[in-house]
């Protein structure tokens, strides 16, 4: 039988510091929904096609389902979850998001947003306003059937 | 899918994890964006990943721009090449990562790790290689050797790479004295993101003053057992101006290019359609 | 094109069942047969219910996936959610609305006739005298008659099974639907990129004018999915492409602009006059986009999806006979 090590890892999720020994294998997704219990990132497709499991490692927006979680040591993570809280109810994406009817059945959602979260900020940094291709192919990682994208591409272009 | 992994921080770390693991079963993960679905998949027993996601070396991770060119480590992610100055001025390289899946997999998957998959439908790899571009590869004794990316890929997934090398950066060699490129990659899909190509062409037309083509390189992907450089092709268009092209020469070339091609018919498209389009790009190309 | 636009009867009963629950303090909990699946049931029932009862949208609550509680339901299918259970709950909504009637016109000293629900309140139309709603609530439950302000009522559509013709009034009702695109052929790789679709539809009347453009836009693309890009491929009874990796969904690059001009009529079978509209738009757009495409080539393709190699093809074969 092959002995499976185990990693010590630290690093920051959601403004949290956290400290943590975990399998050498297991999956950035793994550790959030069923390790830290955050069930908000959600599990599509497990191959990096549809992005519902997209979350933020130092800012980027990367698929949680196929990134090793003993490489966020020193990182920092943001999960649905860590967007909003204390006195603010959503995040200014997630408001335009509900501001434009952006969500249906809601599966994709959380990683639509976060991906968007990663947009808005590379935008900013670069005082960058985006137009409505650039828009898209921020979203081209995120697979939604609902809402054939539109009302999407909508709350994003709200947002700048 | 279990498996162990192995962390190394520096270089002198790294060799000695390969040298160690000469005689066990390994394989280097970087950005993990090919080998995580291909292990969870096909799970090998007492698999070893050497992780090198936390390896702390410039040689490894950086981009930069050197006398004679540009150096890009093997580490460096896509998304770092794409935010970088120097690269931006090479239209075959920018579009061919632009055009590799999504924006959370171009932060995660790396120059180096596109090379060394070796897949013949492989984006970047397929730019490199019209670029001419050359590899840099380090062995355990810390010795390197540079090998041209025409040659290093010798089948399906397979490269030169011997189990104690490891590729470390690759280089694009200067595009000077080029008036002006016509350059770019163009990938055939049946949708418009998050595609592996149908078939794939990448060119790099360096032209005088008088658009009269100075240097060529031209490759094509996911039409054979790997990337291919159409030397003959390359060739054919040399010296002429391409302003004035014939109908004739531009079939020619385009037939040149289709002689590096042996597609196959699989789920995603027939071989006569593979060629077909490719043939029909080549020409395109000069419509510019 | 027709389709169906309040269901349609596949099963021996193609009805709704809702149960409504107000308590003391006049919140409204809606019990519904119709499941949730995004496509908006909750806002929209919540909506009529509002607009019926006079009462706030906050004031209301929508339980809609427990099969232990809830009443029966087909599923959500058919363009039948907002008509099917939009009567449903409708129904229910009236026999709620007597109960209330009729202990505020007592309290109020008044005919049932003259009561208006408006503003969280019944208020006499005749006297302007007016008890709000959690009062009367009261009223029912804490003094005789003692009774709950609870109703429940099963709507069954007129529909009928299709006949052994496959013919026959399977609908609650019907819409119209026509869809114009303007696409692009790449002659070189044989790709087309859809630009504009133009929706007209009748959609009965428009009840949540977000809503309905959320279910347009969705449909259209599927519909441009199915026109374009899936398919699932089978091989001796194996699906080839059972992943998102080789199943080809739309992404956000491939979407066109779409243009969404609701034709409004009145159907007096349905809540308010709407009509069921979510299936109707992704069924003519592959229609459409398939002659767009013929009408630039001059050549026909007769099956989905219409790839880049099907349309290579097509130009291919055609320069062929027009040569030989």
């Amino acid at each position: 039988m092959t002995k499976y090590q185990n990693n010590k890892i630290s690093y920051s999720l959601n403004g949290r510091k956290m400290e943590q020994e975990i399998p050498s294998s297991m999956l950035l997704i793994d550790l959030i929904r069923d390790e830290l219990k955050l069930k908000g990132t959600k599990p599509g497709c497990l191959e990096g096609e549809c992005g519902a499991c997209t979350v933020l490692v130092d800012g980027l927006a990367i698929n949680s389902c196929l990134f090793l979680a003993i490489n966020i040591h020193g990182k920092t993570i943001t999960t649905i979850e860590g967007l909003s809280g204390g006195e603010k109810v959503f995040d200014d994406v997630q408001q335009s998001m509900v501001n434009h009817g952006a969500v249906q059945c809601g599966f994709c959602t959380s990683g639509v947003v976060m991906a968007i979260k990663s947009f808005q900020e590379q935008c900013k940094r670069n005082n960058h306003k985006p137009d409505r291709n650039e828009i898209k192919k921020s979203l081209e990682g995120n697979i939604c059937r609902c809402t054939g994208y539109v009302k999407i591409i909508d709350a994003v272009e709200a947002l700048f | 899918m279990d498996f162990n992994t192995i962390t190394p921080q520096s270089t002198a770390d790294l060799l000695n994890v390969i040298q160690a693991n000469q005689e066990n079963n390994f394989r280097f993960g970087a950005g993990y964006t090919d080998l995580i679905p291909e292990l969870q998949i096909q799970n090998e027993k007492g698999l070893i990943v050497i992780n090198l996601a936390q390896l702390k070396d410039h040689d490894f991770t950086e981009i930069k721009a050197e006398k004679s060119g540009i150096r890009i480590g093997a580490l460096a992610t896509m998304t770092d090449t794409l935010s970088e100055e120097n690269l931006r001025k090479i239209p075959v390289m920018i579009e061919a990562i632009e055009s590799l899946a999504s924006v959370q997999i171009r932060s995660m998957a790396t120059v180096g790790g596109n090379i060394c998959t070796a897949s013949p439908a492989g984006d970047v790899s397929c730019a490199l290689v019209a670029l001419n571009a050359e590899c840099e590869i380090l062995n355990v004794e810390h010795k390197t050797r540079t090998i041209s990316i025409k040659d290093f890929f010798t089948g399906v997934k397979t490269t030169v790479l011997k189990k104690d090398e490891i590729l470390r950066s690759v280089f694009i060699p200067n595009l000077e004295c080029a008036n002006r490129t016509l350059s770019g990659f163009i990938k055939i899909g049946n949708r418009n993101s998050m595609e592996i190509a149908l078939a794939s062409l990448a060119y790099h037309l360096m032209l005088d003053e008088n658009g009269i083509v100075t240097n060529a390189g031209v490759a094509i992907g996911s039409v054979a057992k790997s990337i291919m450089f159409t030397e003959t092709a390359c060739e054919f268009i040399m010296g002429k101006n391409i302003g004035i092209l014939s109908e004739a020469d531009k079939e020619r070339f385009a037939d040149l290019v289709m002689e590096y091609a042996s597609p196959i018919s699989d789920i995603r498209a027939s071989a006569w359609y593979r060629s077909q389009a490719l043939w029909n790009m080549c020409k395109s190309i000069f419509l510019e | 094109m027709l389709h169906v636009g309040g269901g349609a009867k596949i099963y021996p009963s193609d009805g709704c069942g809702t149960t409504l629950k107000m308590d003391p303090y006049g919140f409204l909990t809606i019990l519904t047969g119709s499941s949730e699946i995004g496509q908006g049931s909750e806002t929209v029932l919540a909506m009529m219910a509002a607009e019926e009862l006079g009462i706030g949208l906050e004031k209301i609550k929508v339980i809609n996936s427990d099969t232990n509680i809830k009443p029966w339901d087909v599923g959500v299918h058919a363009s039948r959610t907002s008509f099917v259970a939009g009567n449903s709950l409708l129904g229910a909504v009236k026999i709620l609305k007597q109960k209330l009637a009729s202990r505020a016109a007592e309290l109020l000293n008044t005919n049932e006739k003259f009561l208006q629900f408006q503003n969280g309140e019944i208020k006499s139309k005749k006297t302007g005298d007016s008890f709000k709603i959690d009062k009367v609530v009261r009223a029912l439950h804490f003094k005789p008659p003692n009774e709950l302000c609870e109703v429940s009522y099963f709507y069954e559509p007129s529909s009928k099974f299709q006949d052994k013709e496959y013919k026959g009034n399977v609908s609650g009702c019907y819409a119209f639907a026509a869809q114009a695109v303007e696409v692009e052929v790449d002659t070189f790789t044989g790709k087309v990129d859809v630009l504009n679709v133009f929706v007209g539809q009748d959609v009965g009347k428009v009840l949540n004018p977000m809503g309905i453009e959320g279910q347009i836009d969705g449909g259209v693309v599927m519909g441009i999915g199915y026109a374009l890009s899936e398919e699932m491929i089978y091989e001796n009874g194996y699906l080839l492409n059972p992943t998102f990796h080789d199943y080809k969904l739309q992404t956000a690059r491939d979407i066109p602009e779409i243009h969404f001009y609701p034709i409004e009529t009145n159907e007096e079978s349905g809540p308010f006059g709407a009509k069921g509209m979510a299936e109707a738009p992704l069924v003519p757009t592959p229609v459409a986009i398939a002659n767009a495409v013929s009408n630039i080539l001059g050549v026909e393709i007769n099956s989905l999806p219409i790839t880049p190699e099907k349309v290579l093809r097509a130009i291919y074969n055609k320069s062929k006979n027009e040569t030989a």
